[in-house]
């Protein structure tokens, strides 16, 4: 028998690692061509698998008998499924994505009709993160690559530019022409080598580093913000007591709730009332003002 | 092995543009005084959601369609219907006044299925007041904390409305026929059917990831 897990959840994809410093889209690209190339099948089979876990478990569920899945559900009691996939870069963990499954909480959530992973929420969040960062690396790494073709020509110059002279001596460019390998987008827009940039690189292409660094902070914002209202923000930020994230759906489900039976009330009585058939009490009470119930 | 009746359950939610609308028509007919509330700029923060949920009923509807249900054999239990002997023509009425969720009653009813009183009246006069409470105080107090003393009371009520609901289902269903519940995302009417009926979901996930949050509360 298993252990069950801390969080108890049936059904777990976390808790997900990424080492951002390790994870390189060269690699990951390699490494996505190579499953293609070998596992056609196996890396999305996997995925789907589990996401149809959560998706179909309930039509799976509907046609095994009740007794049977009662059965099932006693003899998976306490029983912990746990997989973990782990990519590594030079011995050095790069991604690892643990599964674990409760199996006899899977059964009871599917028969239930609830979702599997009330945590996926989260780890949604982390993957866009995830995502965001692996996107801005990559720009990073095409705009240096731009940055360096147009050094390369002026390093063979006789007379070297007195910006690059000046990046060179503090280390910032190599003799050939290479940036540092820890240079950002900032760096190269506004940082230490936004002189050279400005005058080593064509207009559009620094107009559209500007455009990248504008989307890359607005989407930095959306990705640390977009699941809370801004009330919910203010009242963080005032130090108040802060809203649930689905506060506002709530809300606007329960507004909608009001108006429904408001509908459905009214059209009640008037129909009522046409016909001159019996008004339940309650409606009497209701429509004559008398709000407040005794039982 | 145990032979259960079949029962099937849709999970629904209502557009807001869809209640307003029926609100506001309701009003200039009957002129009676309760008020609609409709935040400023609602419309526009919605139409996504109410696009969702449009796409949601043309689902359900085409999914209904595609199972091709013995609708002579169909008893349908709606949320929010009373059980008041003008079933019928409460749904024609919302129907007629742009509520996509009765409109599609009132078809599969065209088709023979039997609509239903379904909830027990006076619990949803209580819940109507506990609403209307919780619209009144987002006046002088803080939403929140209306928001949750709502959610308490009306947790309790919840469950005295899907035990009605549930205790109707089963007297009112006879041998062969075949119930199917439309019921909203707030109601765990099925946890009590659950040993009575052989529970079949409608829509097993909605394709909006909007709905999908809502079905986490």
């Amino acid at each position: 028998m298993g252990k069950p897990t801390d969080k108890m959840m049936p059904a777990a994809f976390s808790p997900l690692y990424i080492n951002e410093a390790l994870l390189d889209s060269r690699k990951a690209l390699a490494l996505f061509k190579f499953t293609q190339l070998f596992f056609p099948q196996h890396g999305p089979n996997l995925v789907n698998m589990l996401l149809d876990m959560e998706s179909q478990s309930r039509r799976v569920i509907v046609a095994v008998p009740l007794k049977e899945r009662e059965q099932l559900i006693n003899d998976l009691d306490g029983v912990t499924v746990e997989l973990k996939c782990m990519i590594k870069d030079n011995g050095r963990e790069m991604m690892s994505l643990p599964v674990t499954l409760l199996p006899a909480e899977v059964l009871r959530r599917a028969v239930a009709g609830k979702l599997l992973t009330p945590g996926w929420e989260e780890q949604r969040k982390v993957m866009e993160r995830i995502i965001i960062a692996l996107i801005q690396k990559e720009i990073q790494r095409k705009i240096k690559l731009v940055l360096e073709a147009c050094l390369k020509p002026l390093m063979v110059k006789p007379r070297l530019p007195a910006m690059l002279k000046e990046l060179i001596s503090r280390g910032l460019v190599n003799r050939n022409g290479r940036l540092a390998a820890d240079t950002t987008i900032m760096d190269l827009v506004s940082g230490r080598y936004a002189r050279l940039f400005a005058d080593q690189l064509p207009e559009e292409v620094l107009n559209e580093a500007w455009l990248i660094q504008k989307t890359l902070q607005a989407c930095a914002r959306r990705s640390s913000c977009a699941y809370r209202s801004p009330e919910a923000r203010r009242a963080q930020d005032a130090g108040g007591q802060s809203e649930p994230e689905d506060y506002p759906v709530l809300v606007q489900e329960a507004l909608r709730s009001h108006r429904m039976l408001e509908m459905t009330l009214k059209v009640m009585q008037q129909k009522q009332h046409k016909e001159k058939r019996d008004i339940p009490e309650a409606v009497h009470r209701h429509r004559t003002g008398h709000l407040r119930r005794s039982r | 092995m145990s032979k259960e009746p079949g029962l099937i359950y849709v999970p629904i939610l209502h557009t807001r543009r869809e209640t307003a609308g029926i609100a506001r028509s309701l009003q200039d007919s009957a002129n009676t005084g309760s008020t609609a509330t409709q935040a400023p700029g609602d419309d526009d923060r919605s139409a996504g959601d109410d696009r969702s949920i449009q796409e949601m009923w043309a689902g359900i509807a085409a999914k209904l369609n595609d199972v091709h249900l013995p609708y002579e054999r169909v008893r349908i239990f709606q949320e929010a219907m009373p059980v008041c002997g003008i079933e019928k023509e409460i749904a024609e009425s919302l129907t007629a006044q742009g509520s996509r969720n009765h409109q599609l009653l009132m078809d599969l009813v065209g088709q023979g299925a039997r609509l239903e009183g379904t909830e027990d009246p006076d619990l949803l006069v209580q819940e109507y007041e506990y609403l209307t409470a919780l619209i009144a105080a987002g006046a002088g107090r803080p939403e929140l904390v209306a928001f949750e003393e709502y959610q308490a009371r009306s947790k309790v009520l919840m469950e005295k409305r899907d035990a009605f609901i549930a205790a109707r289902i089963r007297s009112t269903i006879r041998e062969g026929e075949l119930p199917l519940v439309f019921m909203g995302v707030r109601h765990q009417l099925d946890k009590q059917l659950e040993g009575d009926f052989m529970i079949t979901y409608l829509i097993y996930r909605l394709p909006f990831r909007k709905i999908g949050d809502i079905y986490n509360v």
